[in-house]
């Protein structure tokens, strides 16, 4: 049974990682660990009879041989360029930004370019003994994305080691964007990697935040990745997740975003996918206090085998929130698409506002698209809605752009481009939005228009 | 506001006021359901051999399926074992005429304000009464018989027109289906069975008023609609049932064929006891329904307004096979008090050129919780398929809750399929408005919730709309007119 391999390879990487914890075995964090385990093994790998993972099929891949273990010496080691390679000209886009480099699931600070005296900025390893002495990490850790989440958030938790903190201060806006480079090694075998991203914003603090995942190598990169943002009041955090990895990449990424959200704060998250064999991102925001509001966007660009899966919870706790949500998505040759977009407003959620639209564009017989929004209200003063569509090319303006001159193909190109554009024009950062532009218009062959 | 919160007070405290039992002797099988029970059940119906293979293989897989429990709704844990499967009103002389059916039962029909004779003289509509488990009056058999249509009992069908049953039954819900399928297949009672020859339009619209009549009977109810080529009919099922402080178990199968051409709409007005205002009592309506498009160009039609039981669990469906076939789903559902109701529907495209259109309004006030779940498929093969969904919810009162859970499952680029939904209060402003055009709150309430649901309504025949529009000032009572 693949199942039984893959539950396996979690003891055996939690065996290691237990072995390296010296002194910190009845820490907190190993304490989380190892209730992290026992959840994993409570809830089992999910199958598609599981509701949140009715389309998500991780068996394909789950019985192969992963391995956490690093083999020092026999590949040369990573270096800044290599992850420059892999990350498909986002490096470069982002130049001027700060990196942190992840290496299969570790901080790495050597191929990080963190800078050292920025006042109101720490970026810092997540280790054991952090956990133990700081009470801010402690509490967050593993509050907003919980080990009964989902059984991956789990095998995250119980193999958590050397994840990355990044702490802002009161006050403190950030002009440089802060690019979480997380590169799977594959050269030398399967790899199982547990990535781990604290983001701890002060009241009135600004940040960009970009988590970008990349493999280097031909063999397949398990990537389960777990990232924790808590925005504390009046503060604004735009994190994007970009997945674009070299072409014919294996990477399979199950990916959980989680953020809770205070008075007066904003979250805005930009999933992007463009590029890899399997994407499942689950995103869940949480309006903890009145006056929050979070903007979710999302943009997948498929072709091939590929599949992207967005799951997005929007959890309207308290009165007087905000949030609206839009996803597109074009899939081409036999990829899969996935849209699961929950809007729930509880009971005291009075005056709640929430808005969502998902849209689609099948571009080949072969593709295939699930879409299930879904609202949840159990207050009574709310204006919520979602849309969702599934769709074709308008044929009629496609033959007005042809009657300009423009052949078919071009024409093609340049409509579907357009469709997910939309979702780009909501992105704030300059660099950013070129990048993904261009990096869309390459996939469709179609050339940008000039900002 | 004072005056909208004392609209909503009374709505939350009105009452039932279908509750009343109709006392008609019965007999009663002891509780319980064993093969024995089946083979009982078959035997004094003077069913054939092959039915009672049938039923026993539905037993059969029954006993091997499990409850449902992904419905958005929750209930005490049904022991299936403590319902009676049979009660059938005593066999007098079969009644010939209306002056020999039982006066308690005319009486019944008077207080739900159908009175039979109207229903037979006055408005044309042929009404095959199903009184608990058998059919007791059939009306207009012979204008029918005429054209060739067959409206009848199951039972009766089963017996004169096997080929037919024996070619239909099970062949859109199987007896596998699901777990309610599975014990309707094993134990259904009795029903309604409808053949249209081809190129016959029904002319007058079939009716089968349902009663729940007996204590602790579960009532399993078995349909069976066919339209040959180039037939049209519309069927309408309406159900008003006494009140009674035990849950009763509702689970009934219905199946459409419609043929190359044809069309068939079935409408629904479901008004069963919906509980007190604790939630005590009321029925569970966990029915299956659906419906095929069998031929190209045929068109099935399902309009439902849900206004009672304790649980509503039902998805009428349509599989649109047959190329350029149509699909409509039209629903009104009203839950108050503590009623739930989970309901939507499934729309199968695997022809071309299938169309299909989805209209839901989910009214939830009270406690009550009111979900809307369906399903759009577009298989590979269904070049051109074409939907479009609205599901709206409007919530009156801040203690209820309302949930929207759609399905869109697109494997085919030529596909449109479009889906919305909203969910909103009447809004202060719009009583505004229409306070300060001077039209007084409550008429305000009555006219926005009158206006939202207009859409389905509009969808009734015209003596159901009728009934439906009381219906719903009835669920409502104090805010609609």
């Amino acid at each position: 049974m693949s199942t039984d391999t893959f539950t396996t390879i979690v003891q055996t990487a939690f065996d290691a990682v237990a072995k390296g914890v010296n002194g910190q075995a009845s820490g907190p964090m190993h304490l989380q660990r190892v209730a992290a385990l026992n959840a994993f093994t409570k809830q089992g790998i999910p199958t598609t009879r599981h509701e949140e993972w009715k389309y998500t099929n991780v068996m394909p891949f789950i019985g192969l041989p992963f391995s956490s273990e690093r083999h020092e010496g026999t590949t040369d080691p990573l270096t800044i360029d290599d992850i420059s390679q892999s990350s498909s000209g986002l490096h470069e886009a982002l130049e001027g930004g700060w990196t942190v480099a992840i290496i299969n699931g570790r901080y790495e600070q050597n191929l990080s370019s963190v800078p050292q005296h920025v006042p109101g900025l720490t970026i810092e390893a997540l280790t054991d003994e952090l956990v133990a002495t700081d009470s801010a990490v402690r509490t967050a850790l593993g509050s907003l994305a919980p080990i009964d989440l989902h059984p991956f958030v789990a095998v995250n938790a119980a193999l958590t080691h050397q994840g990355v903190v990044i702490r802002l201060d009161a006050n403190i806006t950030l002009e440089r964007t802060i690019h979480i480079a997380i590169v799977n090694d594959v050269r030398q075998q399967d790899t199982l990697a547990t990535p781990r991203i604290l983001v701890l914003a002060g009241a009135r603090s600004s940040v960009d935040i970009v988590e970008s995942h990349h493999t280097i190598g031909s063999f397949t990169a398990l990537d389960i990745s777990v990232a924790e943002c808590v925005l504390r009041p009046e503060c604004a955090v735009r994190y994007t997740k970009i997945v674009d990895a070299v072409p014919n990449s294996t990477l399979k990424n199950i990916s959980s975003i989680a953020a809770s959200v205070e008075h007066g704060s904003r979250f805005t998250s930009f999933a992007v996918s463009l590029g890899a064999s399997f994407v499942r991102n689950d995103l869940l925001v949480r309006l903890i206090e009145p006056a929050s509001e979070t903007y979710l966007y999302g943009a997948s660009v498929l072709g091939g085998s590929e599949y992207a899966d967005n799951h997005t919870v929007v959890d309207h706790a308290v009165h007087h929130c905000h949030s609206e949500e839009l996803y597109k998505g074009l899939y081409d040759g036999s990829s899969i698409g996935v849209f699961n977009g929950k809007i729930f407003v509880r009971p005291q959620a009075q005056k709640t506002t929430a808005y969502q639209s998902n849209h689609t564009i099948l571009l080949s017989d072969k593709a295939q698209v699930n879409a299930k929004p879904q609202l949840e209200i159990w207050a009574d003063d709310v204006k919520c809605s979602h849309g969702a569509t599934s769709g074709q090319l308008n044929e009629e303006a496609i033959f007005y752009l042809r009657s300009r001159g423009i052949d078919a193909d071009k024409a093609r190109a340049l409509m579907t481009y357009a469709f997910v554009a939309e979702v780009l024009e909501h992105m704030d950062h300059d660099a950013l939005r070129l990048h993904c532009e261009q990096r869309i218009a390459t996939k469709l062959g179609a050339e940008p228009f000039a900002p | 506001m004072a005056q909208e919160s004392a609209i909503l007070d009374e709505v939350v405290q009105s009452d039932y006021k279908y509750g009343f039992t109709t006392d008609i002797e019965q007999d009663l099988l002891p509780k319980g359901l064993t093969a024995d029970v089946v083979r009982f059940i078959s035997e004094k119906k003077e069913e054939p051999e092959w039915m009672l293979a049938w039923r026993l293989k539905a037993y059969e897989q029954w006993l091997s399926m499990k409850e449902p429990t992904w419905p958005n709704v929750t209930y005490p844990k049904i022991d299936f074992q403590e319902i009676i499967y049979w009660a059938s009103p005593k066999k007098k002389e079969g009644p010939a005429s209306l002056d020999e059916v039982d006066p308690e039962l005319l009486a019944t029909f008077v207080k739900l304000g159908i009175p039979i004779e109207e229903q037979k003289f006055l408005t044309g509509v042929a009404v095959d009464v199903v009184l608990d488990s058998v059919s007791v009056k059939t009306t207009f058999q012979d204008k029918l018989e005429e054209l060739g249509i067959i409206f009848c009992p199951m039972s009766e069908a089963i017996r004169e027109h096997p080929e037919l049953v024996k070619k239909y039954i099970g062949s859109v819900v199987p007896t596998n289906d699901n777990f309610y399928a599975a014990l309707n297949s094993a134990v259904f009672s009795d029903g309604s069975f409808v053949y249209i020859p081809k190129g016959v339009r029904c002319p007058i619209e079939l009716s089968t008023y349902f009663r729940i009549n007996a204590r602790n009977t579960g009532q399993f109810e078995r349909t069976l609609i066919i339209a040959d080529e180039g037939s049209y009919v519309s069927y309408l099922e309406g159900c008003t049932a006494p009140q009674r402080d035990e849950n009763q178990l509702h689970a009934a199968v219905v199946e459409l064929v419609a043929h190359a051409d044809a069309e068939i709409k079935y409408s629904t007005v479901q008004n069963w006891y919906p509980g007190d205002k604790e939630g005590k009592g009321g029925i569970y309506n966990f029915v299956t329904k659906r419906g095929i498009c069998e031929g190209a160009r045929s068109k099935i039609s399902w309009t439902q307004v849900e206004t009672g039981s304790a649980i509503t669990w039902k998805y009428p469906s349509v599989i649109l096979k047959g190329d350029h076939s149509i699909g409509e789903f039209y629903s009104v559902a009203v839950t108050n008090h503590m009623q739930q109701a989970d309901t939507g529907t499934k729309m199968m495209h695997i022809g071309k050129h299938t169309r299909s259109r989805i209209v839901s309004k989910g009214i939830s006030a009270g406690l009550s919780q009111n979900s809307y779940r369906g399903l759009v498929k577009v298989l590979k093969v269904a070049t051109g398929a074409r939907n479009y969904s609205q599901c709206d919810s409007l919530l009156i009162g801040d203690q209820c809750g309302a949930h929207t859970f759609p399905y869109l499952e697109v494997a085919n680029k030529t596909a449109t399929v479009e889906h919305e939904a909203t969910t909103s209060k009447i809004g202060e402003d719009i009583l505004f408005y229409c306070n300060q055009r001077g039209i007084d709150t409550e008429s305000a309430v009555a006219l926005i919730v009158n206006g939202y649901a207009r859409e389905v309504l509009n969808q009734l025949p015209m003596e159901f709309a009728v009934e439906a529009q009381k219906l719903l000032a009835i669920s409502l009572e104090g805010s609609v007119g």
